[in-house]
């Protein structure tokens, strides 16, 4: 469970034997420095937006027409700057989505910073987005761009963005004590959003909707972990991070709770979740669920990315077993300067789906960067969760905050191994992290690689979570070779 | 030591309105706890500091533990409700079937603020009693969880109290929260 908007800089009090250890050995820390270039092994910068100077989170890059839109999520401000100023029209605004032309991603252009909710770090702005065409939906206006974002933790919002510099409100769903990571099915319009039912005892479970047509939202019903529900006693299950859904044809939707502790991945028959009685009782809940994999205490579910039916090389000559269903369950550090168990990516063999397993794990080696002594956090946070062809269940692309950007061959999971990285330079704008040492701030400057997407071209998009913006990247040398290219 | 125990006392009265009614005889004593080991299994967060109570002192026999949970809090408001203690006091590690007996009710421990809560539960076929505290500074959390065998709910929170308020626990917090 994560964690009450807890704001990163100041959470970092660590033990004071570590810190006296990472005190005592400055020589081994690789602090990053402005203007220095980039380390970067296959893989190569190709265009670069600053986002305003905002924290950064959840991108979503969408084919629109004849042009690439890219709509990036942010936190809220930073105590230094709350409200920063939007260039373009010389105002204040609070964080929420910065909406960019990425076209030609060698020269992004930013179309339109769309303000978010009031507040700071966790406790403002518009963090997540999802994008569907009104011609995909069932009962979507066909003219129109639907943009789902989160304003803040207290609402779900559709705009129309069929013209991306000129956003229109279609829908707010409001009333919640927090949002986060939804998933929309753009071909049946059926939505898990992550809210905070306020009668619910968990900040974060799943509200279904079916939002097929965004000017007319319609509840399915309410989801979570049996004790979490209203009424309930005992001891409450970990929240909810996020979902991600086959859709009808997959039928499944996989849950990640936990963020970096207690993580669960929970695996739903999506029919059975859809069409199942509403009423939020213990039995009522448990009843769509197929199975859990509950995880050690140390690690969290932030993403929980499906690739089934995956041709395993190794494999290929067994009787039984020659393809196999594996979710990849990427946890996230929330800690700085390694002041927890380190947060990773671990794959999961979910074949026999009542009986899923864990078979391998990958973490960046904090060694090969000396990451713990950076500053900031160090650990993954999340992957791309774009199931395009040019990548999927070939690589995966991993934020791993000061690790900057990993690419990960998965060809076979049970051997996951790094093929590519890029660890953007900071700027004079990367917002500090500090941890506390005997009762005062000590601040590093490192580069906080958030969340990362891509899109059909290839093209690799990250973004910063300590206000570095925006990088657009492409594979090169042996990484490029496994996706297909020359 | 007298003077925090009238000051306990206060609090505990302003908090319970009916205390004036419970049996205090035996509690005139300041609770005497011992130190022991930590006495749940491993799990998500480093372990704290646990105490003991098996003396007239408390009433009856008690376990208090306490521990820091770094970044688990909400930055600006804190404790926010009675879920939340029933989701971050630790309650959970003495049993996962506990059963609110009411209400909460906010509680200031030194500067720290935050909310506490009744529980009554059963083990080995016999009632017991739990108390969840949550308190937070900042970001940080403070999760306090008390179990007894047969004290009340009043005595309980009295001797619980009376060990948080000590300054050589109120150190050991601090400490684990960056202060010097």
């Amino acid at each position: 469970m994560i964690r009450h908007n807890a704001r990163p800089w100041l959470r970092g009090s660590v033990l004071t034997a570590a810190l006296t250890l990472f005190v005592s050995t400055p020589a081994f820390a690789q602090t990053q420095k402005i203007g220095a270039a980039p380390e970067a092994s296959n893989m190569k910068l190709v265009g670069y937006n600053d986002l305003q100077h905002r924290s950064a989170y959840q991108p979503t890059i969408h084919h629109q027409g004849d042009r690439w839109i890219a709509y990036i999520g942010h936190h809220g401000g930073t105590d230094a700057v709350p409200v920063p100023v939007n260039p373009i029209n010389g105002k204040p605004e609070f964080n929420g989505t910065s909406i960019i032309d990425v076209t030609n991603p060698a020269k992004p252009i930013y179309l339109k910073h769309l303000p978010g909710q009031e507040g700071t770090y966790e406790g403002g702005g518009g963090q997540m987005t999802r994008v569907c065409d009104g011609k995909q939906l069932p009962k979507g206006d066909p003219k129109a761009v639907y943009l789902l974002r989160t304003f803040g933790g207290a609402a779900h919002e559709i705009w129309n963005v069929v013209d991306p510099a000129n956003p229109v409100l279609v829908t707010r769903l409001e009333g919640l004590k927090d949002t986060h990571k939804n998933w929309w099915e753009c071909d049946t319009g059926i939505a898990y959003l992550v809210s905070g039912e306020p009668s619910w005892r968990t900040r974060r479970m799943t509200q279904v909707y079916d939002l097929s047509d965004p000017r007319k939202p319609v509840k399915i019903r309410d989801f979570g972990l049996p004790g979490q529900e209203p009424g309930s006693t005992g001891a409450v299950p970990t929240e909810l991070h996020g979902p991600i859904s086959t859709g009808p044809q997959g039928n499944r939707v996989f849950f990640g709770y936990g963020t970096n502790k207690g993580g669960v991945l929970q695996i739903v028959d999506r029919k059975k979740l859809l069409e199942g009685p509403a009423e939020p009782t213990a039995a009522n809940l448990k009843a769509p669920e197929i199975a859990q994999l509950p995880m050690s205490s140390l690690n969290g579910a932030h993403t929980t990315f499906p690739m089934l039916q995956m041709p395993i090389a190794e494999f290929a000559k067994d009787k039984d077993g020659q393809k196999r269903d594996v979710v990849m369950i990427v946890d996230e550090a929330l800690v700085n300067e390694c002041a927890e168990a380190r947060q990773m990516v671990w794959f999961a063999d979910i074949t026999v789906e009542n009986r899923p397993m864990m078979i391998s794990s990958y973490t960046p080696s904090e060694a090969s960067g000396k990451f713990c002594d950076r500053g900031g956090r160090f650990g993954t946070h999340s992957s791309n969760e774009s199931m395009a062809p040019i990548y999927y269940k070939k690589l995966a692309f991993i934020a791993s905050f000061n690790a900057g950007v990993r690419a990960i061959d998965i060809r076979d999971p049970y051997h996951p191994r790094e093929v590519a990285h890029f660890v953007p330079a900071i700027t004079k704008h990367t917002d500090p992290r500090c941890v506390k040492i005997d009762g005062k701030d000590r601040c590093k400057v490192a580069i906080q690689t958030n969340n990362v997407e891509t899109d059909d071209r290839g093209y690799i998009y990250i973004v910063d979570r300590a206000n570095t913006g925006l990088h657009i990247l492409k594979l090169s040398g042996a990484a490029k070779k496994i996706a297909g290219g020359p | 030591m007298r003077s925090a125990f009238v000051l306990l006392t206060s609090l505990c009265a302003i908090m319970t309105p009916d205390i004036g009614t419970a049996p205090r005889a035996q509690s005139l004593q300041p609770a005497q706890w011992r130190e022991i080991a930590w006495p749940f299994p491993r799990d998500a967060w480093p372990s704290g500091k646990a105490f003991t109570c098996a003396d007239k002192s408390c009433g009856g026999e008690a376990v208090l533990s306490v521990r820091v949970k770094l970044g688990f809090c909400n930055c600006d408001a804190g404790i926010r409700d009675d879920d939340e203690v029933d989701n971050v006091a630790d309650v959970d590690m003495i049993t996962p079937d506990f059963r609110p007996t009411g209400p909460g009710e906010a509680i200031k421990v030194a500067e720290f603020s935050g909310r506490i809560r009744s529980y009554d539960y059963t083990a080995n076929g016999k009632p017991r009693t739990a108390l969840g505290l949550a308190l937070a500074r900042k970001c940080d959390l403070i999760a306090i969880s008390v179990n007894s065998t047969r004290m009340d709910d009043i005595e309980l929170r009295r001797a619980a109290l009376e060990r948080l308020n000590a300054q050589d626990l109120l150190k050991w917090v601090n400490r684990q929260l960056g202060e010097k």
